[in-house]
Order: structure tokens, then sequence, then C-alpha cells
């Protein structure tokens, strides 16, 4: 942030993540969103950062084996009636 | 199909913890799939996911008496399934360390603000292919473990950032400090393989 209150686009940028979320105080609100129209970087930023979050989203949701629920069960059958048996 | 499928994760823990296997069935069916996703995040290793898995929920199974109901239960589940992955993780060479500085060239990926692509309104489907798939996974992969995880938690699980950080025992701030900074490094990761792609304004509208 400059000296004087004024915000630059390192700060915009570190406010991101609560930014995305909503949870910005009202006037951390007012001065990115005034800083954003006047800086298309910073809206491009914002916007491509809000996107990567979407496509982690669905791009890293990996399917499940559909063997793995099934030893899955199995294990745990055989192996948590083990941990009671014990003392 | 199961009485217990419509009860909430108390009540199954509650009732695992009495001694009702079936209970504890229900809740393991719940979370499998969200921590077999968050082992192979962590581990890379679809053997070892599975492994983690099994090692997470037989601690859960073990811990159920000591279930205190301060952390939600999802919450609970997700800190022994992580603590597994990490034992784990402990035994291997750690990866070598770099630091995901907050910086400029981080943040950017190298480039200069006004040289950044244009692609948030590109369509899902249109750039989400095999490749960047491979690619947002080895982005994530290149992360330490402690800034993937909460990637992994928040972005791909959907967890919140307060669910994140009971999870991990980490602050808030802290949480969205690394959340951050691995978002910074897979976005400058998407943005170097849609311009090898051409594609790097690809969600503009040509007037």
């Amino acid at each position: 942030m400059v000296e004087g209150g004024e915000f630059c686009c390192e700060r915009a940028g570190d406010l991101a993540v609560d930014f995305l979320e909503g949870q910005l105080s009202e006037a951390h609100k007012a001065r990115i969103e005034e800083h954003m129209r006047d800086c298309p970087p910073c809206v491009r930023f914002l916007e491509t950062y809000r996107k990567t979050t979407k496509l982690c989203r669905k791009g890293l949701l990996s399917e499940v084996p559909v063997e793995f629920t099934g030893r899955l069960k199995s294990f745990l059958r055989e192996n948590c009636s083990k941990t009671k048996a014990e003392p | 199909m199961n009485k217990h499928e419509q009860k909430d994760d108390r009540a199954l823990l509650a009732e695992a913890a009495a001694g009702d296997f079936e209970a504890f069935e229900v809740l393991v069916e719940r979370y499998q799939n969200q921590l077999y996703r968050l082992a192979l995040s962590m581990t890379r290793n679809p053997a070892e996911a599975e492994e983690v898995v099994q090692e997470a929920f037989l601690s859960v199974f073990r811990a159920l008496d000591t279930y205190r109901g301060e952390a939600a239960p999802r919450t609970w589940i997700f800190r022994i399934a992580t603590n597994a992955a990490l034992i784990r993780l402990r035994r291997r060479k750690r990866k070598p360390f770099y630091s995901v500085e907050d910086n400029a060239a981080t943040a950017l990926g190298g480039k200069g603000v006004w040289d950044l692509g244009n692609w948030s309104q590109s369509p899902d489907e249109q750039i989400l292919g095999k490749e960047m798939r491979d690619k947002l996974s080895e982005a994530v992969a290149s992360l330490p473990e402690d800034y993937s995880v909460v990637l992994h938690m928040r972005d791909v699980e959907g967890l919140s950032n307060a669910e994140v950080g009971d999870a991990l025992g980490l602050s808030l701030a802290a949480v969205k400090s690394r959340l951050h900074r691995a978002r910074l490094v897979v976005r400058a990761a998407i943005e170097r393989y849609l311009e090898g792609q051409d594609m790097l304004y690809a969600g503009e509208t040509n007037g």
C-alpha cells in the first residue's frame, strides 16, 4: 500500500481472498472497487484469480476408483473388530 | 436404505462411539471419496492414498470415544486424515523446499501487469481438457504440502477457510495467506498453459 492510504495493485492482490468471499470491510471493498475502475490489469487479475478457483474445483475433483470403496469396507470390518477385541 | 443414512454426522459419531458399527460405516461412506482425493492430492500416489484413507478411518474408529464435539465432525475427520497423510510423507524424502514468496513475480508468473491474459470468460469446457487438468495437478503438486493441502481443502473440496484452519491447526490468517499464494502459483500455471495454446484471450469478445 502506498503511504497515505492509496491502493496499489499489489495491495489489491493481497486482498483477493477476502474480496472473493465477500469478507472485506465496506471501507476496503469501496477502495478496491475504486482502484479497479482505473486499473484494467487488476480487473483481469481478479477475474482470472476467481476463475482459477473454479477451474481447480472442476478440474481436480478426480474420480475415485470404484474398487476402492469395497476394499476400504473390508479393511475396516476386519481391522476395527480386531481393535475392539484388544484389551 | 439404511436406518442411519438420514442422520447427521454428530448423531452418527455418537452412535458409533456407543458401539454401532453400521453408524460408523455410514460415516465412512459419507467421507471416503473426499478423504481419498485429499490423500491423493498429498501423496500423489493412488496406492498410498488408499492406505492413508484406511489408516485415517481406523484412527477415527479408535478415537471415537475421545470426540468431544468441539470441532465439527467433518473437520475432525479431515484433521485425522491429514495427519495420517503427513506421517506418511515424513517417511519420504521431502521435496526440495522453495519459498512461495508473496511478490509480484510469483503473483503474475513473471509477467508485467499489462501482459496478463484475459481468459476469465472462457467457457470451462473450452479450456478444461485433459492437458489442462494435468497442468492443474502438476501446479498443485509443485507446491509445498502445507500449501497444496489448504488449496485442496478450500477450492476442491469446498471447506470454509475456518474449517480448513480447524482441520490443520492454523489461524485464519495463515489459511488465507497459504491459500492466496497457492492460488497465485496455479493461476500463473494456467496462464502459461493458455499462452502456449494461443488461448490467452479466449474469453474476450471482440468488437
